[in-house]
């Protein structure tokens, strides 16, 4: 068979275009490479570890999360308007010494509902073994700058119930006072680990013995919605300030079944054109 | 060696090299595409738009796949040349030499049009050294920084990130040393175009023997001949032998 114009076999033309388009392809991509490494600059992968999960319930095989540098790309643009909120916790949780302030990243479906939770809630409170002794120990809200308990609500000038910037933690009664009581009180032991962790060896500090110890109060399971939503929570809504009406509606709350009844969630895009009108520039949400 | 076509053509790759090769090959353009995708601006990964989390999640378990086969491979192609004839055979005719300088000079000066003849060059030549033994440094450098990097949370953080700039740094290398050097040489080079089909079939013709591997051709014919003779010389005694009265 032959064309019909410069007598070149059809075969031969079609082979030519193959190849010739290969070509193309490899010097696409052999241009691209002098970009990214003369022009853009790599990107530098960055190796954040992975995170153990214990988000057990709804993920089959959420033993460990997907590798940092996926979750990197696909969460960087989303959270750093969230990192300037959770920036004003003064005492936060030791926790985020080493996993940061979105440690829920392995389940898709409810991880933004679990980062959010960070903002009002301490790691220790779903992630620690409650208390035995009830009397004791128990939840309260921590005001975020000074961390004194905050145990009433406070009318504001407007009249209204006014704007408080705390977290709920757990709490120790000492002398009719509520005392924080942080998940684990060697913080100077963690930020020596993680200062040998960047340099050329291990240093002084073994790694399995260190993860164990610094990871002991944690318990296997961590604490599910209905573990607080729920008549039987672990939080009592009321004594934390919460008007009754109110803690009915938080105990209520089926959040549960809603993660495990649907596959798919609905919330409105928000990268979109239409999405992006909705958001502030960083600067204006961090004043 | 075996003649089809019209041309005879002679064994460059057995059925086993090739394999090693089939399975080398894919892994790298599995690894390049996988790999490189990493280094994708923001505006390539949109193009996924609600998919890109899939995307980017089978780009890294393919990337591992094909990781664990090339690093297999490349076991047992050590295997391969320390424990078997042909393996072994391999290895020795692609060990440098001294004389590869000389093909180099003579060779060059023969493209640039200083000599007339290009010389007769032995069954792997000092480019193909090069580009082998390059394999093994390249091999080295990537699959043990991307082991550490698999298992990131047992190393140092210094560790991680020298990994991971020798891992990238040796795997551009590595992309651009396949396209600019062995693709042309094995599909856009004139005497192979549009393919060296020794990948495939593993044979080599004879034009293209004689052009690119002269000593070897030359050697190949007379162990041919010498065979050949030894040949009928055994027939002709075995006849002998047969005929022979007292047997």
């Amino acid at each position: 068979m032959l064309n019909a114009i410069k007598q070149i076999p059809l075969t031969k033309l079609l082979v030519d275009t193959l190849m010739f388009m290969i070509f193309m392809i490899l010097l696409s991509f052999t241009i691209w490479l002098f970009y990214i490494f003369y022009v853009r600059g790599p990107i530098t992968v960055q190796a954040r570890g992975y995170v153990t999960s214990t988000e057990t319930r709804h993920v089959k095989d959420a033993k460990k999360s997907k590798p940092a540098q996926v979750k990197k790309y696909q969460l960087e643009h989303f959270h750093n308007l969230d990192d300037a909120v959770i920036g004003g916790i003064q005492y936060k949780s030791d926790c985020v010494l080493c996993h940061g302030s979105f440690a829920h990243v392995t389940n898709v479906k409810v991880r933004a509902f679990m980062n959010a939770h960070s903002w009002f809630i301490q790691c220790e409170v779903c992630h620690a073994e409650p208390k035995t002794d009830e009397k004791t120990f128990m939840y309260s809200f921590f005001d975020n700058e000074t961390n004194e308990p905050v145990t009433e609500l406070k009318k504001s000038s407007a009249g209204g119930l006014g704007t408080y910037t705390a977290r709920i933690a757990v709490a120790k009664k000492e002398n009719d006072t509520l005392v924080h009581q942080g998940v684990y009180s060697g913080k100077d032991f963690i930020e020596k680990y993680l200062k040998q962790k960047v340099s050329i060896n291990f240093g002084e500090i073994d790694q399995g013995p260190a993860m164990q110890e610094v990871h002991s109060i944690l318990s296997e399971d961590a604490l599910e919605c209905d573990g607080c939503h729920s008549e039987e929570g672990r939080i009592d809504f009321q004594q934390i300030t919460y008007s009754e009406e109110a803690a009915d509606h938080l105990k209520s709350l089926d959040v549960g079944s809603m993660v495990t009844t649907y596959e798919e969630f609905h919330f409105p895009s928000l990268r979109n054109d239409e999405g992006l009108k909705y958001r502030r520039p960083l600067e204006e949400a961090m004043d | 060696m075996s003649s089809h076509n019209g041309t005879r053509q002679f064994v460059r790759l057995t059925l086993n090299q090739r394999i090693q090769h089939a399975i080398m090959f894919i892994s790298t353009i599995l690894l390049t595409i996988t790999g490189f995708m990493l280094q994708a601006d923001q505006g390539f990964i949109d193009l996924f738009g609600s998919y890109a989390e899939d995307v980017f999640e089978m780009r890294s378990l393919i990337h591992r796949i094909a990781g664990v086969a090339i690093s297999a491979v490349c076991a047992y192609h050590l295997y391969y040349i320390f424990t078997t004839e042909e393996g072994k055979s391999w290895a020795v005719d692609m060990i440098p030499r001294g004389r590869d300088g000389t093909d180099l000079v003579q060779n060059m000066k023969f493209m640039m049009g200083l000599r007339k003849d290009r010389p007769k060059l032995a069954r792997f030549f000092y480019m193909e050294k090069v580009e082998y033994w390059s394999v093994y440094i390249g091999m080295f450098l990537v699959i043990s920084t991307g082991v550490i990097m698999w298992t990131e949370w047992i190393w140092p953080v210094f560790f991680l990130d020298v990994s991971g700039a020798f891992h990238l740094g040796e795997a551009t290398l590595a992309a651009a040393a396949i396209i600019v050097g062995h693709l042309f040489s094995v599909h856009y080079s004139p005497h192979v175009y549009p393919m060296n089909r020794a990948f495939i079939d593993g044979m080599i013709g004879e034009d293209l023997m004689k052009d690119e591997h002269g000593e070897w051709y030359e050697e190949v014919l007379e162990k041919e001949k010498a065979h050949t003779e030894n040949s009928d010389r055994r027939h002709f005694s075995s006849d002998r032998r047969m005929s022979s009265p007292d047997e």
